[in-house]
Protein backbone atom coordinates (compact mmCIF):
# COMPACT_ATOMS: atom_id res chain seq x y z
CA UNK A 1 0.00 0.00 0.00
CA UNK A 2 2.78 2.18 1.05
CA UNK A 3 4.94 1.89 -1.93
CA UNK A 4 1.46 1.45 -4.36
CA UNK A 5 1.23 3.88 -7.51
CA UNK A 6 -0.51 7.02 -5.78
CA UNK A 7 2.96 8.69 -4.69
CA UNK A 8 2.29 12.00 -6.91
CA UNK A 9 -1.32 12.37 -4.20
CA UNK A 10 0.95 11.19 -1.35
CA UNK A 11 3.49 14.10 -2.40
CA UNK A 12 1.10 16.50 -2.88
CA UNK A 13 -0.51 15.86 0.63
CA UNK A 14 2.04 15.59 2.88
CA UNK A 15 3.48 18.94 1.54
CA UNK A 16 0.04 20.36 2.23
CA UNK A 17 0.43 18.47 5.91
CA UNK A 18 4.29 19.70 6.07
CA UNK A 19 2.81 22.87 4.96
CA UNK A 20 0.16 23.56 7.60
CA UNK A 21 2.22 22.90 10.55
CA UNK A 22 5.31 25.07 9.69
CA UNK A 23 2.67 27.41 9.57
CA UNK A 24 1.14 26.39 12.32
CA UNK A 25 4.30 26.76 13.94
CA UNK A 26 5.18 30.23 13.22
CA UNK A 27 1.19 31.16 13.80
CA UNK A 28 1.57 30.11 17.46
CA UNK A 29 5.69 31.14 17.74
CA UNK A 30 4.37 35.33 16.59
CA UNK A 31 1.78 35.27 18.31
CA UNK A 32 3.52 34.63 21.69
CA UNK A 33 5.90 37.22 20.28
CA UNK A 34 3.58 39.69 19.36
CA UNK A 35 1.16 39.36 22.75
CA UNK A 36 4.40 38.47 24.48
CA UNK A 37 2.96 35.32 25.59
CA UNK A 38 5.39 33.14 26.23
CA UNK A 39 3.64 32.81 29.76
CA UNK A 40 0.52 31.50 28.01
CA UNK A 41 -0.91 29.07 29.63
CA UNK A 42 -0.34 25.63 27.99
CA UNK A 43 1.64 27.64 25.45
CA UNK A 44 4.76 24.64 25.81
CA UNK A 45 2.59 22.30 25.45
CA UNK A 46 1.04 24.05 22.13
CA UNK A 47 4.24 24.45 20.61
CA UNK A 48 5.21 20.96 21.38
CA UNK A 49 2.47 20.01 19.31
CA UNK A 50 3.38 21.62 16.72
CA UNK A 51 6.69 20.71 16.69
CA UNK A 52 5.47 17.31 17.01
CA UNK A 53 3.45 17.63 14.23
CA UNK A 54 6.06 19.09 12.23
CA UNK A 55 8.76 16.56 12.78
CA UNK A 56 5.42 13.88 11.52
CA UNK A 57 5.20 15.87 8.39
CA UNK A 58 8.27 16.32 7.63
CA UNK A 59 9.45 12.86 8.19
CA UNK A 60 6.77 11.06 5.66
CA UNK A 61 7.33 13.94 3.29
CA UNK A 62 10.95 12.34 3.97
CA UNK A 63 10.46 8.69 2.95
CA UNK A 64 8.77 9.40 0.18
CA UNK A 65 11.99 8.94 -2.09
CA UNK A 66 12.43 5.75 0.71
CA UNK A 67 9.72 4.72 -0.62
CA UNK A 68 10.17 5.35 -4.03
CA UNK A 69 13.37 3.70 -4.07
CA UNK A 70 12.01 0.81 -2.32
CA UNK A 71 9.99 -0.57 -5.28
CA UNK A 72 9.51 -4.46 -6.11
CA UNK A 73 12.86 -5.83 -5.97
CA UNK A 74 14.46 -4.12 -3.64
CA UNK A 75 16.80 -4.69 -0.50
CA UNK A 76 14.46 -5.66 2.53
CA UNK A 77 16.49 -3.99 5.14
CA UNK A 78 14.98 -0.29 2.74
CA UNK A 79 11.35 -1.66 3.68
CA UNK A 80 12.16 -2.51 7.27
CA UNK A 81 13.72 0.74 7.81
CA UNK A 82 10.69 2.55 6.20
CA UNK A 83 7.83 0.48 7.70
CA UNK A 84 9.89 1.11 11.04
CA UNK A 85 9.81 4.68 10.78
CA UNK A 86 6.44 5.17 9.86
CA UNK A 87 5.54 3.29 13.10
CA UNK A 88 7.42 5.61 14.74
CA UNK A 89 5.74 8.35 13.05
CA UNK A 90 2.35 7.30 13.85
CA UNK A 91 3.40 7.33 17.75
CA UNK A 92 4.82 10.65 17.21
CA UNK A 93 1.22 11.56 15.77
CA UNK A 94 -0.64 10.70 19.05
CA UNK A 95 1.75 12.34 20.62
CA UNK A 96 1.25 15.72 19.14
CA UNK A 97 -2.12 15.08 19.38
CA UNK A 98 -2.20 14.46 23.35
CA UNK A 99 -0.17 17.41 23.93
CA UNK A 100 -2.54 19.48 21.66
CA UNK A 101 -5.07 18.60 24.26
CA UNK A 102 -3.17 18.75 27.27
CA UNK A 103 -2.41 22.47 26.10
CA UNK A 104 -6.16 23.51 25.58
CA UNK A 105 -6.73 21.83 28.99
CA UNK A 106 -3.94 24.15 30.62
CA UNK A 107 -5.00 26.87 29.09
CA UNK A 108 -9.44 26.36 30.13
CA UNK A 109 -8.13 25.90 33.69
CA UNK A 110 -6.55 29.34 33.70
CA UNK A 111 -9.32 30.80 31.87
CA UNK A 112 -11.77 29.33 34.77
CA UNK A 113 -9.00 30.65 37.11
CA UNK A 114 -9.44 34.07 35.50
CA UNK A 115 -13.04 34.03 35.35
CA UNK A 116 -13.50 32.97 38.62
CA UNK A 117 -11.09 35.40 40.59
CA UNK A 118 -13.73 38.24 38.92
CA UNK A 119 -15.98 37.22 41.87
CA UNK A 120 -19.86 37.82 40.21
CA UNK A 121 -19.39 36.80 36.74
CA UNK A 122 -20.92 39.96 35.18
CA UNK A 123 -17.72 42.07 36.31
CA UNK A 124 -14.81 42.96 33.93
CA UNK A 125 -14.94 40.76 31.30
CA UNK B 1 11.60 -9.25 9.27
CA UNK B 2 9.27 -7.07 6.78
CA UNK B 3 6.02 -9.23 7.45
CA UNK B 4 6.36 -8.74 10.95
CA UNK B 5 6.72 -4.86 10.74
CA UNK B 6 4.50 -4.65 8.22
CA UNK B 7 1.83 -6.55 10.42
CA UNK B 8 3.44 -4.00 13.27
CA UNK B 9 2.29 -1.59 11.20
CA UNK B 10 -1.07 -1.96 10.94
CA UNK B 11 -1.68 -2.46 14.86
CA UNK B 12 0.32 0.77 15.20
CA UNK B 13 -2.17 2.49 12.97
CA UNK B 14 -5.01 0.79 14.39
CA UNK B 15 -4.31 2.02 17.99
CA UNK B 16 -3.06 4.90 16.70
CA UNK B 17 -6.14 5.77 15.18
CA UNK B 18 -8.11 4.73 18.19
CA UNK B 19 -6.06 6.55 20.69
CA UNK B 20 -6.50 9.67 18.51
CA UNK B 21 -10.18 9.30 18.87
CA UNK B 22 -10.73 8.40 22.16
CA UNK B 23 -8.05 11.74 23.36
CA UNK B 24 -10.34 13.98 21.20
CA UNK B 25 -13.85 12.53 22.03
CA UNK B 26 -12.51 13.29 25.67
CA UNK B 27 -11.93 17.12 24.47
CA UNK B 28 -15.50 17.30 22.67
CA UNK B 29 -17.21 16.10 25.87
CA UNK B 30 -15.29 18.78 28.18
CA UNK B 31 -15.98 21.03 25.56
CA UNK B 32 -19.86 20.08 25.67
CA UNK B 33 -19.77 20.14 29.36
CA UNK B 34 -18.40 23.91 29.46
CA UNK B 35 -20.93 25.34 27.08
CA UNK B 36 -24.11 23.06 28.97
CA UNK B 37 -22.69 23.91 32.59
CA UNK B 38 -22.14 27.81 32.19
CA UNK B 39 -24.51 28.26 29.22
CA UNK B 40 -28.35 29.32 31.23
CA UNK B 41 -27.93 32.43 33.37
CA UNK B 42 -24.45 32.35 33.47
CA UNK B 43 -23.98 32.60 29.41
CA UNK B 44 -21.27 34.72 28.31
CA UNK B 45 -23.89 36.98 26.25
CA UNK B 46 -25.83 37.45 29.05
CA UNK B 47 -23.74 38.27 32.21
CA UNK B 48 -20.39 38.50 30.45
CA UNK B 49 -18.79 35.34 31.68
CA UNK B 50 -16.55 34.30 29.12
CA UNK B 51 -15.19 31.06 30.11
CA UNK B 52 -17.16 29.72 27.58
CA UNK B 53 -15.61 31.43 24.86
CA UNK B 54 -14.27 29.20 22.06
CA UNK B 55 -15.86 26.22 23.48
CA UNK B 56 -18.03 25.57 20.06
CA UNK B 57 -15.09 25.97 17.95
CA UNK B 58 -13.16 23.24 20.77
CA UNK B 59 -16.42 20.91 19.91
CA UNK B 60 -15.97 21.28 16.02
CA UNK B 61 -12.32 20.64 16.22
CA UNK B 62 -12.66 17.73 18.21
CA UNK B 63 -15.60 16.34 15.82
CA UNK B 64 -13.01 16.78 12.88
CA UNK B 65 -9.97 14.61 15.00
CA UNK B 66 -12.85 11.82 16.07
CA UNK B 67 -13.76 11.28 12.57
CA UNK B 68 -10.45 11.06 11.85
CA UNK B 69 -9.40 8.97 14.38
CA UNK B 70 -12.04 6.70 14.03
CA UNK B 71 -11.46 6.14 9.97
CA UNK B 72 -7.66 5.62 10.74
CA UNK B 73 -8.23 3.17 13.33
CA UNK B 74 -11.16 0.87 11.07
CA UNK B 75 -8.84 0.96 7.91
CA UNK B 76 -5.86 -0.25 9.87
CA UNK B 77 -8.16 -2.78 11.12
CA UNK B 78 -9.72 -3.84 7.82
CA UNK B 79 -5.92 -3.73 6.12
CA UNK B 80 -5.31 -6.32 9.09
CA UNK B 81 -8.30 -8.26 8.09
CA UNK B 82 -7.30 -7.98 4.34
CA UNK B 83 -3.92 -9.61 5.36
CA UNK B 84 -5.32 -12.28 7.76
CA UNK B 85 -7.36 -13.56 4.67
CA UNK B 86 -10.39 -12.03 5.30
CA UNK B 87 -12.88 -11.34 2.68
CA UNK B 88 -13.79 -7.39 2.53
CA UNK B 89 -16.16 -6.22 -0.05
CA UNK B 90 -16.88 -2.51 0.08
CA UNK B 91 -18.80 -0.23 -2.18
CA UNK B 92 -16.85 2.15 -4.00
CA UNK B 93 -18.22 5.29 -2.21
CA UNK B 94 -17.19 3.96 0.74
CA UNK B 95 -13.87 5.52 -0.01
CA UNK B 96 -15.37 8.88 0.48
CA UNK B 97 -15.19 8.01 4.35
CA UNK B 98 -11.06 8.34 4.15
CA UNK B 99 -11.66 12.37 3.02
CA UNK B 100 -11.95 12.19 7.26
CA UNK B 101 -8.14 12.09 7.57
CA UNK B 102 -6.95 14.45 5.76
CA UNK B 103 -10.28 17.12 6.55
CA UNK B 104 -9.61 15.89 10.58
CA UNK B 105 -5.70 16.47 9.99
CA UNK B 106 -6.22 20.26 8.96
CA UNK B 107 -9.25 21.46 10.77
CA UNK B 108 -8.89 19.17 14.15
CA UNK B 109 -5.78 21.23 15.24
CA UNK B 110 -6.60 24.43 13.17
CA UNK B 111 -9.90 25.17 15.29
CA UNK B 112 -8.78 23.66 18.78
CA UNK B 113 -5.55 26.43 18.09
CA UNK B 114 -8.40 28.52 17.56
CA UNK B 115 -10.07 27.52 20.60
CA UNK B 116 -7.32 27.63 23.02
CA UNK B 117 -6.29 31.08 21.62
CA UNK B 118 -9.63 32.38 22.77
CA UNK B 119 -8.89 30.78 26.43
CA UNK B 120 -5.67 32.64 26.45
CA UNK B 121 -7.72 35.90 25.92
CA UNK B 122 -10.02 35.13 28.66
CA UNK B 123 -7.00 33.97 31.16
CA UNK B 124 -5.03 37.15 30.26
CA UNK B 125 -7.88 39.41 31.65
CA UNK B 126 -7.28 38.65 35.48
CA UNK B 127 -7.96 41.86 37.40
CA UNK B 128 -7.06 41.00 40.79
CA UNK B 129 -3.71 38.96 39.82
CA UNK B 130 -4.28 35.92 40.82
CA UNK B 131 -2.25 34.95 37.91
CA UNK B 132 0.81 36.35 39.67
CA UNK B 133 0.91 33.18 41.71
CA UNK B 134 1.30 31.48 38.48
CA UNK B 135 4.38 33.85 37.32
CA UNK B 136 5.74 32.84 40.40
CA UNK B 137 5.05 29.15 39.85
CA UNK B 138 6.79 29.68 36.08
CA UNK B 139 9.86 30.69 38.33
CA UNK B 140 10.24 34.12 37.31
CA UNK B 141 11.81 36.91 39.35
CA UNK B 142 10.77 40.21 37.58
CA UNK B 143 6.80 39.50 38.09
CA UNK B 144 7.29 41.63 41.70
CA UNK B 145 7.61 44.69 39.80
CA UNK B 146 5.02 44.68 37.45
CA UNK B 147 1.98 43.30 39.57
CA UNK B 148 -0.33 45.97 40.11
CA UNK B 149 -0.98 48.10 37.44
CA UNK B 150 -3.84 48.26 36.04
CA UNK B 151 -3.24 47.74 32.18
CA UNK B 152 -0.65 44.69 32.97
CA UNK B 153 -1.75 41.05 34.39
CA UNK B 154 0.52 38.69 35.81
CA UNK B 155 1.43 37.24 32.63
CA UNK B 156 2.59 40.62 31.15
CA UNK B 157 4.55 40.87 34.37
CA UNK B 158 8.27 39.67 33.04
CA UNK B 159 8.34 41.65 30.16
CA UNK B 160 6.74 45.00 31.74
CA UNK B 161 9.63 46.64 33.13
CA UNK B 162 11.68 46.21 29.46
CA UNK B 163 8.28 47.85 27.72
CA UNK B 164 7.05 50.55 30.27
CA UNK B 165 9.31 53.61 28.77
CA UNK B 166 8.41 52.81 25.30
CA UNK B 167 4.57 52.18 25.91
CA UNK B 168 2.15 54.64 26.59
CA UNK B 169 -0.94 53.13 27.42
CA UNK B 170 -2.90 55.78 28.89
CA UNK B 171 -2.37 58.62 26.23
CA UNK B 172 -3.72 56.41 24.23
CA UNK B 173 -6.71 54.99 25.73
CA UNK B 174 -7.98 58.28 27.02
CA UNK B 175 -8.86 61.40 25.01
CA UNK B 176 -6.10 63.91 25.10
CA UNK B 177 -8.28 66.63 27.14
CA UNK B 178 -9.17 64.45 30.08
CA UNK B 179 -5.30 63.13 31.35
CA UNK B 180 -4.97 62.84 35.10
CA UNK B 181 -3.16 65.97 36.75
CA UNK B 182 -0.40 64.31 38.00
CA UNK B 183 1.39 63.55 34.25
Amino acid sequence: MFFGGAELLFVGFMLLYGLNWIGLVLFTGAMGLRRRRWGTPGGGWMLVSAALYGAVGLGLVMLIPLGVIAGPGNAAWVESVALASVVVLIAVWVGSNAALAKALFTAWRAADEAVKSQGSPGVGA
Amino acid sequence: MNEAFAKLLMWSFTAAGYGVAVIWLIAFFRAAGRRDSQSVEASGFVSGNRAVDGAGRVMLGAAAGVAMGVVAGCSGMLTLIINAGGDVDMPELFGLAFLAIPVGLIACPGLVLWGTVVSWRVAERDPDLDAAAMVAAAGSTAGANAVGGEQTDALDAPFDPLDAPFDPPTSLQKPSGERDAGR
